[in-house]
């Protein structure tokens, strides 16, 4: 159920961004977390389903932590580049190196069978299972790490959300990893192994959901944006010729002004008139001029020198 | 100084006068409101001390400049919006910036609006709505340069771009 809700959320996120975010890393990293996510079934499509399209021979797995690994190597490099640390950006072959690991044990795994949530519980003994989920889960937790020490030195609303969502996945990753060490080498009952094989889940998927609520956070404050610059701009349109509103969103967008400049311009216009009284906004349209003023004067912060 | 309502009528001189004297203002790559204000007080040679005017009835008025002895002071009315207030503010800084700016500063074939003399009256640039002073041709002519002026340093300033987060993960 979880799955599912992460991955409509994902679907939703790629879509709206894809006409103006291709070429940038963070959506790859949708993509691929998208991808992901969608290997543990899509709608009318369960995993049995899809890993036969591979050739069903377990391929779906790899598929899985493949991507999954690069969706956090796109996130982490769409980070760098934002907070300014281009030297810490990690080379493509890191990405191909990493999967690279992981692949080799998992192609050395005797009977993969087909595709399972029991799939490394039930083959735990070999140690090309143990060697695979372990290289995997290292690879995931130290990419998040990376990340983590790079968002924690700004702290923004979407950077709150990111951080507490990787933060839950990497205590998933040091756990899984523990349980693996345990279960593979410890001398521990079936029952153990059966009864903590889930036990990383809950912290992993409450980490994606929360994370991507970082995404959906930007998102909703671009439309927030788009329609409060809209709104303001046609309240002060009232107050001059008929194309204004046209013109300046014109002017917007030929000079690339973004659509907080163009409601601050409209809404110190429309303030101007209502303190002289030129104009006057009804009942509704002061509750929503002041939600926009209102969010205007936070985004500035304090300006008194 | 006067109601800013007028600003968006700006016609291509004033706009090309107020780009000429944002972009040549000497300010950092990355600047903030305190640079532009460091800014404009080393072009006009003396400290700025702001402050706010409370229960004044400054409607159409932006604030107030005056020349105290060791210091500009710049008021603003206490009950206005902080983004109503930042853009009064920097709407003061623009007035001496225009008083201020070195000739070259104004593109070939326009002129510095017509300054008052330093001990005039008119120095204190307290422009109330219906005050005879806002019927003045030069006075006018300054007010839309320096709204111009103002709203292009917001621009400059990114006051209101779009954040790192939105250009790289929206």
């Amino acid at each position: 159920m979880i799955q599912s809700a992460c991955l409509l959320i994902l679907i939703v996120a790629v879509a709206f961004r894809a006409r103006r975010s291709y070429r940038k890393p963070a959506w790859w990293a949708t993509v691929f977390g998208m991808v992901s996510l969608a290997t543990y079934g899509v709608i009318a499509a369960p995993p049995a389903v899809l890993d036969g399209l591979l050739g069903d021979r377990n391929l779906l797995t790899l598929v899985r932590d493949a991507s999954a690994v690069a969706a956090m190597w796109s996130f982490h490099n769409a980070v760098a580049a934002e907070r300014g640390f281009e030297r810490r950006r990690l080379p493509w072959w890191s990405v191909v190196a990493a999967i690279v690991a992981f692949t080799i044990p998992f192609l050395l795994i005797a009977n993969p069978g087909h595709t399972s949530p029991r799939f490394v519980l039930d083959r735990l003994d070999q140690p090309a299972v143990w060697l695979f989920a372990t290289l995997y889960t290292a690879v995931m937790g130290i990419i998040t790490a990376l990340t983590i020490r790079m968002l924690a030195e700004r702290r923004t609303m979407p950077t709150m959300f990111w951080v507490t969502g990787l933060s839950l996945m990497l205590v998933s990753d040091v756990v899984e990893v523990l349980y693996l060490l345990v279960a593979h080498f410890g001398p521990v009952s079936a029952v153990f192994r059966e009864h903590y094989y889930y036990v990383a889940e809950v912290p992993f998927f409450s980490g994606i959901f929360i994370a991507v609520a970082g995404f959906i956070w930007i998102l909703g404050a671009r439309v927030f944006w788009w329609a409060a610059a809209r709104w303001t701009v046609s309240v002060d349109a009232r107050g001059h010729g008929p194309d204004y509103r046209a013109n300046r969103v014109a002017l917007a967008t030929a000079r690339r002004w973004s659509n907080r400049q163009l409601a601050f311009d409209s809404a110190a216009n429309i303030r101007d008139r209502v303190k002289v009284g030129l104009q006057e906004l009804p009942a509704g349209e002061r509750i929503l001029f002041a939600v926009v003023e209102h969010t205007l004067s936070n985004k500035l912060g304090e300006v008194t020198p | 100084m006067r109601g800013r309502r007028q600003g968006q009528a700006a016609h291509e001189p004033i706009a090309a006068i107020a780009a000429a004297l944002v972009w040549r203002t000497p300010l950092p790559d990355v600047a903030e409101f305190d640079d532009l204000c460091n800014a404009v007080s080393a072009l006009y040679g003396r400290r700025l001390v702001f402050d706010e005017i409370k229960d004044a009835s400054l409607r159409a008025t932006t604030g107030i400049l005056f020349e105290a002895e060791t210091f500009t002071g710049i008021l603003v009315p206490a009950d206005d919006s902080n983004y109503y207030s930042f853009l009064s503010r920097t709407h003061e800084l623009c007035h001496l910036i225009v008083r201020s700016a070195p000739e070259d500063w104004f593109p070939p074939g326009t002129a510095r609006p017509h300054q008052p003399a330093p001990d005039s009256r008119l120095f204190l640039r307290l422009c109330p709505r219906n005050s005879s002073e806002s019927n003045d041709a030069e006075s006018v002519r300054e007010e839309l340069i320096v709204e111009e002026m103002a709203r292009m340093f917001t621009r400059r300033l990114s006051a209101y771009a779009d954040t790192t987060e939105e250009e790289h993960f929206g």
